[in-house]
């Protein structure tokens, strides 16, 4: 094997500052060296008018290693390999041009015109070329020019996979509720917050987490990985799942959940925010314990650090505090149109029970 | 009457982010603690309007609100063992701060917690049932 130098990119942000490459953007690095070797062979054809395929070992061999990453973010150091029984002792001229023709492709800024010789079709390579970067993150592909470091951001990325096309793909993070699934096509739908469909397509080992999740009003299913987006930046659908969660009780989890965000103080200076021990301990308990027939309630933090659950009626309002210190659930009902008040307190373990009664006061 | 006060007379209360679900308030928003010596700021709706009273509560005092709620004085003293009270705030450091509206709903004279409850429960079904007086621009 030849072993040539070929291009040292630059990934620059806070996740790359300990000069590693997460393996997340090694997947950016094999979808360029994919465009690198195909516009490399389109280059060819061009130049070889009479010739319909390229001549054989022109690109079977070649391949971009690793070879090292240096200090400075990181910085990858990529090397062509080229296997030495082909008939090419050096690298084709085609792949030193390819690699030039992408780095002024991703130089082009908003108000210039793309090279003319890039296929219009070679722009979807975008799609994945720079995917792993989260925002403030960039690769300076050239980072030792001096006129232009030819630097790839989220938003850039994004302008070059549409500059032909009217979608774009990128990290997808969803959640909704799993109403269809088509176990041949290996496809479903997931009707999200606000009603909308998102289509999506999965693999075998997916499988029984969304046939659990299938028509059950209380899971949703969380879904991360790769999403196509429209003009609008509004998700379409799903084309590939990377992870999936199952959710119980989605809509009331994430009420508590966001109390996590509460201080000490939040409540005009005062106001002890509930602990995070408290409030993991009162997640997983509702997730197992929360009936299904039930409404969620609303969800307040307490100045003292407890939380109240509130069923809101016309006439009614059911309370259950969680009275963390104290150990125990107090419920507190008043309704107006009969008149009636209701106190009782239920122990820590008595979640049944207390649910129970619950729902007999909001059919009253 | 209930006391000085007309039954159809507004005071206003303003409600934490965290304390509403929808249009509705909380009871937890009716609800003074300990810490507030069992009394629960509102301010009287003959001297500052629902908007006024939301402007000096978050930008006079810097106090989140998502917005201001009301019951009347007949609500209040209908809810039972309640005292509405004129409060005014001199605050003789930062006149801005003072607060001439100000008003309170003692608790006082509830002696258990299901009591207080109870009567906050009360409010916040009265003042739902009356709809946000003034709603504050997201």
């Amino acid at each position: 094997m030849t072993k040539v130098p070929f291009i040292q990119p630059r990934f620059v942000g806070p996740r790359f500052e300990a000069h590693t490459l997460p393996l997340s953007a090694a997947k950016d690095l094999v979808a360029y060296e994919e465009l690198v070797l195909e516009l490399a062979k389109h280059l060819f054809k061009e130049k070889q008018t009479d010739r319909m395929r390229v001549p054989k070992g022109f690109a079977n061999d070649f391949s971009l290693h690793i070879e090292k990453i240096d200090d400075g973010s990181a910085i990858p150091s990529l090397v062509a390999m080229i296997a030495s029984a082909q008939l090419f002792v050096s690298l084709p001229s085609e792949f030193t041009e390819a690699k030039d023709l992408v780095n002024a492709v991703i130089a082009t800024e908003a108000d210039q015109p793309f090279p003319a010789n890039f296929p219009k079709d070679f722009y979807s390579y975008f799609n994945r070329i720079g995917r792993s970067l989260k925002e403030g993150e960039q690769i300076e592909w050239t980072p030792a020019s001096p006129s232009s470091r030819s630097v790839l951001t989220p938003a850039k990325r994004i302008r070059l996979a549409r500059a032909h096309r009217e979608t774009y793909e990128a990290e997808a993070d969803v959640i909704g509720l799993v109403e269809v699934l088509d176990a041949k096509k290996k496809t479903g739908i997931l009707r999200v917050p606000g009603n909308e469909a998102i289509s999506f397509v999965y693999d075998d080992p997916f499988f029984v987490d969304l046939k659990d999740a299938l028509g059950n009003p209380v899971i949703h299913a969380r879904v991360k990985g790769v999403g196509v987006f429209d003009v609008n930046d509004r998700l379409c659908s799903v084309i590939e799942i990377e992870q999936l969660e199952c959710l119980p009780h989605y809509p009331l989890v994430s009420k508590i959940d966001a109390l996590t965000l509460l201080s000490d103080g939040w409540l005009e200076g005062r106001g002890i925010a509930p602990t995070g021990a408290n409030l993991d301990w009162l997640t997983s308990e509702v997730a197992i314990n929360f009936p299904e027939e039930l409404a969620y309630p609303s969800v307040a933090p307490i100045e003292d650090g407890n939380v109240s659950f509130e069923w809101i009626q016309p006439h009614a309002r059911v309370e259950l505090e969680v009275n963390f210190a104290e150990k125990q659930l107090e419920l507190y009902a008043t309704n107006l149109s009969t008149a009636a008040f209701v106190e009782q307190t239920f122990t820590h373990e008595q979640w049944g029970a207390a649910f129970e009664k619950i729902r007999g006061l909001l059919k009253s | 009457m209930s006391g000085e006060w007309i039954d159809t007379h507004l005071v206003f209360r303003q409600v934490h982010p965290n304390h509403v679900d929808g249009a509705m308030p909380n009871s937890v928003a009716f609800s003074p603690t300990p810490k507030d010596d069992d009394k629960l700021s509102v301010d009287d709706s003959a001297q500052v309007t629902a908007e006024g009273s939301w402007k000096h509560f978050t930008e006079k005092l810097g106090f989140k609100s998502v917005g201001t709620w009301a019951v009347s004085a007949g609500e209040i003293h209908g809810a039972g063992d309640l005292d509405l009270r004129k409060d005014p705030v001199v605050d003789a450091q930062d006149a801005t701060k003072s607060n001439p509206a100000h008003c309170v709903i003692d608790f006082s004279r509830l002696t258990s917690k299901g009591q207080r409850k109870k009567k906050a429960q009360t409010l916040a079904i009265k003042a739902s049932e009356r709809g946000c007086q003034f709603l504050a621009a997201k």
